[in-house]
């Protein structure tokens, strides 16, 4: 699996479908959806903790994806909002663990992918 | 050694940051010391300073509470220190009771890196998003943005943290060319 993060409209959709030769019909966003590219992972996670789940309980349906892409967030200034807080750690913890399994980490910036772990590096 | 190191929520950065701090320490004759910033208030802010030190058992740190005034801190000769972090401290000097501001700040910060044998600093990566120099949190950015980059330009090594993985913009003999 390669973990692909980066900010908001950085390119990271663009990136793994030039990087795999995929079509959007091999994307989903939603777990029960079989398809080797997820996206979106940071809105899962909020559904997650709606329902009251722990988020971590997300990694075995992610793992056996070939490419899980997550925005980055958590670098702006702390929410007001304690459920906006929890969802930034949440989001960032699960992207930890994500990173530390992956065979790749590729953050997307402008549009240019930056390897931070195998790949291209 | 002096060492940069700054990320976003739960980037992994107080990690990697003892993670370096124990390895700097290693050989040192002098104490291995966590100036902590943050100030208990609220069971968030207890939760959070309660994981930090579960995180923290076991590695050798003496805790230190410091949330604002480092520059009459009285360190130990030849301490390894780990301050966490800028963007508490900064809020702390502003806001608080007592603080300093800005000028404090830089000044406990300037200090610090004057005494201590081995530093680790922890910042904060918040300029990503949000209303910008105008909103009225433009006072806090402005000093948390000075305080950082003073700690990178000061610092040996200074690294941006992503999903626990550093990302070195500043290491020794890592130059970037002159073009």
């Amino acid at each position: 699996m390669i973990f692909v993060t980066g900010g908001a409209a950085q390119g990271k959709l663009a990136w793994a479908l030039q990087h795999s030769g995929y079509g959007l019909s091999q994307v989903t966003d939603r777990l029960e959806e079989e398809a080797p590219i997820f996206q979106n992972l940071e809105e899962i996670v909020r559904e997650a903790l709606d329902r009251g789940e722990d988020p971590m309980e997300l990694l075995p349906r992610l793992a056996d994806r070939e490419y899980v892409l997550c925005r980055e967030v958590g670098c702006g200034l702390v929410s007001m909002d304690p459920g906006d807080r929890a969802w930034r750690e949440a989001v960032g913890r699960l992207s930890c663990r994500l990173a530390q399994e992956a065979q790749g980490v590729v953050r997307l910036w402008c549009g240019l992918p930056v390897w931070l772990k195998g790949g291209e590096s | 050694m002096t060492v940069y190191l700054e990320g976003g929520s739960a980037c992994g950065k107080s990690r990697l940051g003892e993670e370096w701090a124990v390895f700097l320490h290693r050989g040192s004759p002098g104490p291995l010391l966590y100036l902590a910033t943050m100030e208990a208030g609220d069971g968030e802010s207890q939760g959070r300073i309660a994981r930090h030190r579960a995180a923290r058992s076991g590695k050798g740190f003496e805790t230190v509470e410091r949330p604002r005034d480092l520059a009459s801190l009285d360190l130990p000769p030849r301490a390894t220190v780990l301050l966490e972090d800028l963007g508490n401290l900064a809020a702390n000097e502003l806001y608080s009771p007592g603080g300093g501001g800005e000028a404090a700040l830089l000044s406990g910060l300037e200090r610090l890196f004057d005494r201590a044998e081995n530093l680790v600093i922890i910042g904060n990566a918040v300029f990503g998003e949000g209303p910008g120099l105008d909103g009225e949190m433009g006072a806090y950015l402005q000093a948390l943005s000075a305080a950082q980059s003073l700690c990178a330009a000061r610092c040996g090594i200074a690294a941006e943290v992503v999903c626990g993985i550093p990302l070195y913009h500043k290491f020794p003999g890592k130059e970037a060319p002159r073009l």
